[in-house]
């Protein structure tokens, strides 16, 4: 089935490119954390009609994309779950406000439409950067950086347990849906009478998975906590990295740089 | 060198009243022994491994390991001491990545992480896997992660390795890696399986087990080849045992 | 119903955090209060089956269409709702993380608006009552229907209201919430039922493992009508304080609207919720021109913000194909 087998291949391809060796994974994985919620708070703080300075901030993504070369198809793959939603919330706008905002080349720019523009571009430009952060950090890094944060480490824990069981269940789903279509031909989906039954065993299934893990655990050691490994400490490299990245985020989000560069040409 | 690692007397358990799946059974086991717990589906060979590593407590009779009695109290020390490989790596292999589930136990026992790091490269090395410790466990191939289970236990250092139906679906390959992973262990082995000819290459003691009585405790020679007495338990002599001329042709009854 | 990041601005989604969080950090006490340390694989372990399940796809009887589930509820009625909360922002953190399903600002808000509901509403203040004295299959199929069709139609509202305040759409409340609440409630009603049918094939199968149906009693007994009710005064009061920072942060959220039709921006706020709510999101708009209010300055400035685009967009993708030239 094409839903999970693509949620599958998702996973995977992220789980590559996290894992390459390239300067960019090689980066404290709290660093590149913090610098995406940075980046994150100042997209979505800017204004609603405020076109030029989020497109400004686009800079940062594009320069990483660059730089680390990660695959920027895979990026825009992912727009396709929060575009429809943010194109909802956004397509009146230009109906519903149509106050004159800025005209070029004798077309007029409405409030609305603005502020529509604004809102799509927010919402690739957010989900590009969380990409950018996913695809560069294993997501045993990625744990570690929550647990710099402060993230209770049952939550953290309770994570890892779920990355590392989905793309089992998945499969199992995926499997268990394929022999029930099969003997239930024309059927797009589980009827209704089968709900219970083909769920409710899945469920006891991996219910009984989780007492397995558990005991796996107990002979192991466990008590009730996990043992933390070594966490790195951030480098030089690190702290240059973050400085320099933070103070151009900033500097697009206080200063309308593309209304400057613009003014300097049209006057 | 041949001190009592495990002794079993008289074992009776029963998940529900009146169906005892362990039925009185007495056996001890030494150093130097490699054991095979034979018998057919439902013969108790996986409750008897769960029993010895502490899982399932309510049972009558006593089982000492090392001198030990094993109950709720002492389970922390058994379990040092024991190593139990689960039939289903999927639920033995918790963590995200091959190195962190081969470091869980060492670091649960408070070793500092130079002494982890030293056990979870041992252990790699000891079933082939170097290289592998970055590798998403759910990238891995049923034989890897068997063999990751594997070294997940080995490098705690256990005294006594137990492993529930070790071979089953195994490729030829991983299926000769994991009899020479075996053969190197030289401390007390238990496994359970139905496939003899491995049964056969891996132990020097054979138990059969069938409904929840030992039915026969010796050297392999004695039952393997012994097709009446297998046969009414439910197994097949193994094929590597089996005169030519008996062979059936695969698929052919 | 998975917020993105676009749609909230940072005041918002940081009181959401603070919600959530605050349900996270009790929610984490409770559960080690239970000291029941097989939960902790079981929470990870559920909440990679919910995961899969919701991409199995359930005919709807009398439509052509298939629904999903979302599973608070379900995992509440497994796991109890502190475990059971948990374990949904476990789903939701790996939705929002790999699958770009819901922004990682907005987590926050989709904790709230999915599984904090899902979990305490529907499980503490449905569920619970409902299969006070013994679970039967007619008061499970109640439980899940209503508390699905509530909590979905708590959490659909949620969305309106922080995307409102938000200030991201010019849609006015009325039709926001009409066009949002009658499809949740369809939706809710899906679940509802396969919730149900989940819930009564393990009542026929394992019943033990029914959280809070009396099966369970002893390791709830620590549970006292008297801290249960302690519990249920803390969250309404966690959740009147969030809705009161809400009604305070309105006056933002409507301004625009109120601006077009009644010419005046003006709404007095007061009272210390005001000025907390004021306090937070004064400290998370550091940044300058938070509220991009008149339009007189956003067009001169838009003109050459786009002329600016353009240019340094062309030098950006002039570099780029350098850059790409001399790799290749």
């Amino acid at each position: 089935m094409s839903r999970i087998t693509g949620a599958i291949r998702e996973m995977q391809t992220i789980e590559e490119s996290a894992s390459r060796d390239q300067w960019v994974n090689r980066i404290h994985p709290l660093v590149k954390f913090c610098l995406t919620i940075l980046y994150l708070i100042c997209v979505i703080s800017c204004g609603r009609y405020d076109l030029p300075r989020v497109l400004g901030l686009a800079l940062y993504p594009f320069l990483m994309f660059e730089l680390s070369g990660l695959p920027f198809g895979e990026a825009l793959y992912r727009l396709r779950i929060v575009l429809p939603l943010v194109c909802i919330v956004g397509i009146f706008n230009p109906l519903l406000d149509r106050r004159p905002g800025a005209e070029i080349l004798g077309f007029t720019l409405t409030m609305g439409l603005l502020s529509m523009l604004t809102l799509m571009i927010k919402g690739i430009l957010t989900v590009l950067s969380s990409y950018l952060l996913v695809a560069s950090t294993p997501v045993d890094d990625l744990c570690a950086a929550m647990r710099m944060i402060h993230i209770p480490r049952m939550i953290v824990v309770e994570f890892l347990l779920i990355w590392r069981y989905i793309s089992l269940f998945m499969s199992e789903a995926e499997k268990t849906e394929e022999a029930y279509l099969l003997r239930a031909p024309g059927q797009k989906g589980i009827a209704m009478k089968n709900w219970g039954p083909l769920l409710g065993s899945m469920l006891l299934r991996s219910m009984d998975r989780a007492s397995e893990v558990y005991e796996a655990m107990c002979l192991r050691g466990f008590t009730g906590d996990f043992p933390a490994g070594r966490i790195r400490k951030a480098g030089r490299r690190d702290l240059v990295f973050f400085v320099s990245f933070a103070a151009g985020i900033l500097l697009l989000r206080i200063f309308p740089v593309l209304v400057l560069v613009g003014s300097l040409f049209a006057g | 060198m041949s001190h009592i690692h495990i002794e079993v007397k008289d074992l009776t358990f029963a998940y529900e009243k009146d169906r005892k799946i362990l039925d009185g059974v007495t056996f001890t086991a030494r150093e130097q022994d490699a054991i095979g717990i034979i018998g057919a589906n439902g013969a108790g060979k996986s409750t008897l491994l769960k029993i010895l590593v502490g899982l399932l407590l309510s049972f009558e009779g006593t089982v000492r390991v090392e001198e030990i009695p094993l109950e709720k109290r002492t389970l922390p020390r058994i379990r040092e001491k024991i190593g139990y490989v689960f039939q289903d790596a999927d639920s033995q292999l918790f963590s995200t990545s091959v190195y962190e589930d081969i470091a869980f136990g060492p670091r649960n026992y408070g070793l500092p992480e130079e002494e982890v790091d030293r056990r979870v490269r041992l252990a790699l090395k000891k079933v082939s896997l170097e290289g592998f410790g970055k590798k998403p466990i759910h990238r891995l191939s049923g034989g890897e992660k068997k063999l990751v289970s594997i070294a997940a236990i080995l490098s705690m250092t256990p005294d006594i390795l137990l492993m529930d139906e070790p071979s089953a679906a195994l490729d030829p390959r991983n299926r000769r890696n994991l009899i020479r992973v075996l053969n190197e262990f030289d401390h007390l082995k238990i496994l359970t399986s139905h496939d003899l000819d491995f049964i056969w290459d891996t132990c020097s003691r054979v138990i059969l087990l069938g409904e929840g009585r030992i039915l026969y405790d010796g050297n392999p020679e004695g039952i393997l080849r012994d097709k009446k007495t297998l046969e009414e338990s439910g197994l097949e002599l193994p094929l590597s045992l089996t005169p030519r001329e008996e062979r059936t042709p695969s698929g052919g009854q | 119903m998975h917020m993105a990041d676009a749609l909230v601005i940072p005041a918002v989604a940081g009181t959401m955090y603070l919600a959530s969080s605050a349900a996270a950090g009790v929610s984490v006490h409770k559960v080690k209060l239970e000291n029941d340390p097989k939960k902790i694989p079981a929470m990870g372990v559920m909440g990679a089956f919910v995961f899969a399940a919701q991409m199995i796809n359930f005919t709807i009887p009398g439509t052509g269409s298939s629904g999903h589930l979302c599973g608070g509820l379900l995992l509440t009625a497994v796991l109890g709702p502190w475990a059971g909360f948990l374990s949904m922002i476990g789903v939701l953190l790996t939705q929002c993380l790999f699958f770009a399903d819901g922004g990682l600002l907005a987590l926050g808000c989709n904790i709230w608006n999915m599984a904090f509901y899902g979990c305490f509403v529907g499980g503490l203040l449905i569920w619970k009552p409902v299969m006070k004295g013994g679970a039967t299959k007619k008061k499970i199929l109640l439980a899940s229907v209503l508390g699905s069709v509530l909590t979905l139609q708590m959490g659909a509202f949620s969305v309106v209201m922080e995307t409102l305040i938000s200030g991201i759409t010019e849609l006015p409340f009325g039709a926001f919430v009409m066009a949002m609440q009658p499809i949740h409630l369809a939706i809710g009603l899906v679940e509802g039922l396969i919730t149900a049918a989940v819930l009564c094939f393990i009542y026929d199968a394992r019943p033990e493992l029914l959280w809070g149906t009396g099966q369970t009693e002893e390791s709830e007994g620590r549970l006292t009508a008297g801290r249960t009710l302690g519990l249920l005064a803390i969250l309404t009061a966690l959740a009147a304080g969030i809705l009161s920072l809400f009604a305070s942060s309105l006056p933002d959220g409507l301004e625009w609207a109120m601006e077009r039709t009644a010419g005046t921006s003006e709404l007095a706020g007061s009272g210390a919720v005001y000025e907390t709510a004021e306090g937070i999101q004064n400290a998370l708009s550091f940044l300058p021109d938070y509220a991009f209010k008149g339009s007189e300055s956003a067009a001169g400035t838009t003109v050459s913000g786009l002329v600016g685009a353009l240019i340094v967009g062309v030098i950006c993708f002039m570099i780029a194909a350098v850059l790409h030239r001399r790799r290749a």
